[in-house]
């Protein structure tokens, strides 16, 4: 089973941050706090993976360390690892983090974490 | 400015919650969790109706920081939220925040939450808040 998932994202342009900023209802920020969540990519296949059923499946928390700030035209290489998958009481306790890369300079990590309110397994998600 | 310890932020109030503004949300994140979109896929999970996305709350909770620490003067550093409530569809957020620790070098340690229309905390977290060297 695959536990890290690495991907090369589109380069950053300014229309991805508008759309981004429109569709949370902001105007504030030049570059979004949260617009990382668009590299997400790796955790939904991650949780695919592991035949997790989106049913159950909550996002309980999300962590950001900001070590660079993005610029536009920035390549990102996104790299997402399982951290952590255990099962307590018939839940399921996920973590994934994911690191962003742009250019070889590290730009940002970041930590999800999901419960999977009960255990169930699917063929396909 | 000069922040103190426990003094508030200047909250953030964001129009009602709507289907349409999942919908977009979804597209712009890339979230494909129907949960979000599909009400029947929500109902067979147990809720009454489709649910906004966490992603959602922490992102207005970023818009309260941008608010009150202007991108000229600060840097945010980290930032983590955890999730504790669903919102749905017609629910009103308020983000906002108080100062936890202000550190000698001008970096100010922030409480936010997120709280819905009837006063319940949804989304809470916090924020380390670096003062840009001039």
């Amino acid at each position: 089973m695959k536990d890290l998932i690495q991907f090369q994202a589109e380069p950053l342009t300014k229309e991805d941050i508008k759309e981004f900023s429109s569709s949370t209802l902001s105007n504030h920020s030049l570059f979004p706090l949260t617009f990382p969540t668009r590299y997400r990519n790796g955790e939904f296949e991650l949780l695919i993976e592991l035949k997790i059923d989106m049913r159950n499946l909550l996002h309980t928390e999300q962590e950001y360390v900001y070590h660079e700030p993005f610029k536009l035209g920035d390549v990102p290489l996104v790299t997402t690892r399982l951290k952590e998958h255990k099962e307590r009481r018939r839940m399921q306790f996920v973590t994934a983090e994911t690191e962003v890369i742009c250019g070889g300079r590290k730009k940002i990590t970041a930590v999800s974490s999901f419960v999977i309110r009960e255990k169930t397994t699917k063929e396909s998600v | 400015m000069v922040w103190l310890e426990k003094q508030k932020l200047s909250p953030v109030v964001k129009p009602a919650i709507t289907e349409e503004l999942l919908k977009k949300y979804a597209k712009a994140s890339g979230d494909p969790n129907p949960i979000h979109l599909d009400s029947d896929f929500a109902k067979q999970a147990g809720f009454p109706s489709v649910i906004a996305h966490g992603m959602l709350s922490m992102a207005f909770l970023a818009d309260c920081l941008c608010a009150n620490f202007p991108e000229s003067e600060y840097r945010v550093a980290q930032f983590n939220t955890r999730f504790k409530k669903i919102t749905f569809p017609g629910d009103v957020l308020t983000a906002t925040g108080e100062i936890k620790q202000v550190q000698s070098d001008g970096s100010v340690s922030v409480s936010l939450w997120t709280e819905n229309q009837k006063g319940e905390v949804t989304a809470q977290g916090e924020a380390l808040v670096k003062l840009l060297t001039k």
